[in-house]
């Protein structure tokens, strides 16, 4: 009985102290970016009731009117936003950051919008209030399931990070390089190692156009004198653009270029002049095997081709000024299989041609970044943080549905009514590039 | 491959040995959801012997039995997957092509006549295409004539789909299928095109030998 009259004594005193914490409501909040829920258990109940009415009286919107991509936050989540044509064409000048089907859309729709998601407005957060005289920071990407938007959420924060000045160096489908170069060559700056130019003057048109206008500001100019071959070197204190001007007219030497920026641009980002952005995608396939041969057709090791190896440089935080995000995932990458007989993984060869390609499976294996990185990649890029991306909610499904509505994409009388909405969320599984594919034949 | 083709005639066999229903009292189910919900509870067809539906008849909204049909014709070497595929990457270019024309006008009295549904636009070409009559040859008195006949519903859907299909394949090589399917489709249901001119030319046909019509009813 005793025990029992001090629990009744002490419980008016506890309910009280916690009340008295959330009445306060003087926590500071914290600069980093809080999830709806967590956000929730901050702010006072007046403000969550007042969410609730605008919410009900309010039809349902899937639009979001602001367009700059500083300027998202919470508030905006799963809602379209419209990007400018102007600035797509100089955020990927060469149509390379998404599918094909996706861009075949944007130009149905006569708009090119992207969905706002948390993981994106995450990292923005996060870049926003980043102490870049810090090492490197980095991120990576990665989801349960193919097809979440990787890829989509990735050029979201290029638009972000092109509109708030960043140097940007990005570098979609990097694996293409390793399965099926266009052109290969021996290197002439040292033996054993393998030249890709075709793809190292691609890489360079488009770091080029990305990045013009801050080029010519800043006006960045060699630090050394670089050999290219007996004859031919460029002296110090050329600027960068003469050196990509000169990768056009002599495209051999493309990929050694390619090492020389990167060099530059790390070691002259000490300066604070700029900050540099770095988006890989596919990140993994840097640590694992080629179908690459060297001309007298023995294999080659990844680090030994030049491209790799220097972009490889750019993922190490012996760096500052910076922030690197990369996407890992299965598709479109060759991946080491453990069996002895089937030597790796490989599902960009189409299913008729398997029998005659040798090693081809499909990797049905979990996609996290332990397990597709592997310990190489893993120590490489550690530390970093692993960001997941998920498949949509009911709201973002919702949206999505109700956006394709408006463009007139959906045709099917059955797909307009309730029951269709239903199906269509039951049979795509609420992923997002399956929910596209199942919409384009109905 | 040996299985593939034993298998197939074994089913052959089977299908006929194994049939459960007599054609006269059992009826054909209904897949169709909305006339599904239309039957009231003093229906007779509540107490009427009714038939298992076929593996491929669904009630999903992507399934319409005309186009089940089309599929089965263009299919080749029983890879029904491929077959389908190519048909949903038509329509998926048809509707590429008229949503982009309907997103782009202005004016909302043009907008209302863009045609944006893929398979309206595939079935009006079907009806378009499907030819009223045709020739057989009769040998009368050691000459032969070719005398014209009307067709029955059937018929005329496989001709229309013939049509379709062959003059889709005659186009350019170089070109994709699925591609040439839908150009095709656009244009017979706009009643221009090849497979709309073929079925023209067997009309001629017809209205060339009329004078022989009557020998429809003659005996050989």
């Amino acid at each position: 009985m005793n025990t029992i009259r001090n629990i009744r004594k002490v419980l008016p005193i506890l309910s009280f102290s916690r009340n008295s914490i959330a009445r306060s409501a003087n926590i500071p909040k914290p600069n980093l970016y809080l999830s709806p829920i967590q956000s929730s258990l901050y702010s006072t109940d007046q403000e969550i009731k007042v969410e609730i009415k605008q919410n009900r009286s309010v039809p349902h919107v899937y639009r979001c009117s602001v367009n700059d991509p500083i300027k998202h936050n919470v508030n905006n989540l799963s809602k379209f936003y419209r990007l400018d044509q102007a600035e797509l064409n100089v955020i990927d000048p060469f149509q390379e950051c998404l599918n094909r089907e996706q861009y075949a859309e944007f130009k149905a729709f006569d708009e090119t919008c992207l969905m706002i998601r948390q993981p994106g407005v995450e990292i923005i957060n996060y870049l926003k209030n980043l102490d870049l005289s810090l090492p490197a920071y980095r991120f990576v990407l990665y989801g349960t399931q193919n097809g979440t938007g990787k890829r989509s959420t990735l050029l979201h924060i290029l638009h972000y990070c092109h509109k708030d000045n960043w140097l940007l160096f990005h570098v979609p489908n990097c694996s293409a390089v390793l399965r099926k170069a266009k052109e290969n060559q021996p290197s002439s700056y040292k033996e054993g190692r393998l030249d890709t130019p075709i793809d190292a003057a691609l890489f360079l048109k488009r770091f080029s156009i990305q990045n013009m206008k801050l080029l010519k500001e800043l006006d960045l100019k060699t630090t050394k004198k670089y050999d290219w071959s007996k004859r031919e070197s460029s002296p110090e204190g050329t600027p960068i653009l003469e050196l990509i001007d000169y990768a056009n007219s002599r495209i051999k030497y493309s990929s050694d270029i390619c090492g020389a920026i990167v060099r530059e641009i790390k070691l002259q980002s000490e300066s604070n002049r700029y900050k540099v952005f770095v988006a890989i995608e596919q990140i993994n396939s840097y640590f694992g095997p080629t179908r690459l041969k060297r001309p007298d057709k023995s294999e080659i090791n990844v680090d030994d081709i030049t491209i790799v190896r220097n972009f490889k440089k750019l993922l190490k935080n012996d760096w500052k000024n910076a922030a690197v995000v990369g996407t890992i995932c299965s598709r479109g990458v060759i991946i080491p299989a453990p069996n002895r007989r089937t030597k790796f993984y490989d599902v960009t060869i189409p299913i008729a041609n398997r029998r005659r390609a040798e090693h081809t499976l499909e990797y049905e294996g979990p996609l996290t970044p332990a397990h597709l990185l592997k310990k190489e990649g893993f120590y490489h890029l550690e530390p970093f943080v692993p960001i997941e991306i998920p498949a949509y909610s009911d709201l973002e499904i919702l949206n999505h549905y109700e956006y394709y509505k408006d463009r007139n994409w959906l045709q099917n009388e059955d797909a307009l009514t309730d029951s269709g909405k239903e199906e269509l969320k039951f049979l795509s599984g609420k992923n997002p590039r399956e929910f596209m594919r199942i919409c384009r034949a109905i | 491959m040996l299985n593939s083709g034993l298998l197939s005639l074994e089913r052959k066999f089977l299908s006929n040995f194994f049939r459960v229903y007599s054609q006269n009292t059992a009826q054909r189910p209904i897949i169709d959801k909305s006339e599904l919900d239309s039957i009231k509870s003093d229906d007779l067809r509540h107490y009427q012997v009714v038939e298992a539906p076929d593996g491929y008849e669904s009630n999903a909204m992507s399934y319409d039995p005309r186009m089940h049909k089309f599929i089965k014709i263009l299919m080749k070497n029983g890879n029904s997957y491929l077959a389908r595929n190519l048909v949903d990457k038509a329509l998926y270019n048809i509707k590429l092509k008229q949503v982009e024309r309907y997103n782009k006008t202005e004016d909302e009295s043009k907008r209302k006549e863009i045609e944006t549904n893929p398979m309206r636009i595939f079935l009006n070409a079907m009806d378009n295409t499907k030819p009223i009559l045709k020739v057989i040859g009769l040998i009368k008195s050691g000459i032969s004539y070719q005398v014209p006949v009307p067709m029955s519903e059937k018929e005329r859907e496989f001709k229309a789909t013939r049509f379709i299909l062959t003059s889709s394949r005659e186009k350019d090589k170089s070109v994709r299928f699925y591609d040439k399917l839908a150009d095709e489709l656009i244009e017979a249901f706009n009643n221009q095109g090849k497979s709309i001119k073929k079925k023209v030319d067997m009309h001629k046909l017809a209205e060339a030998n009329r004078a022989y019509a009557h020998f429809r009813w003659a005996k050989k």
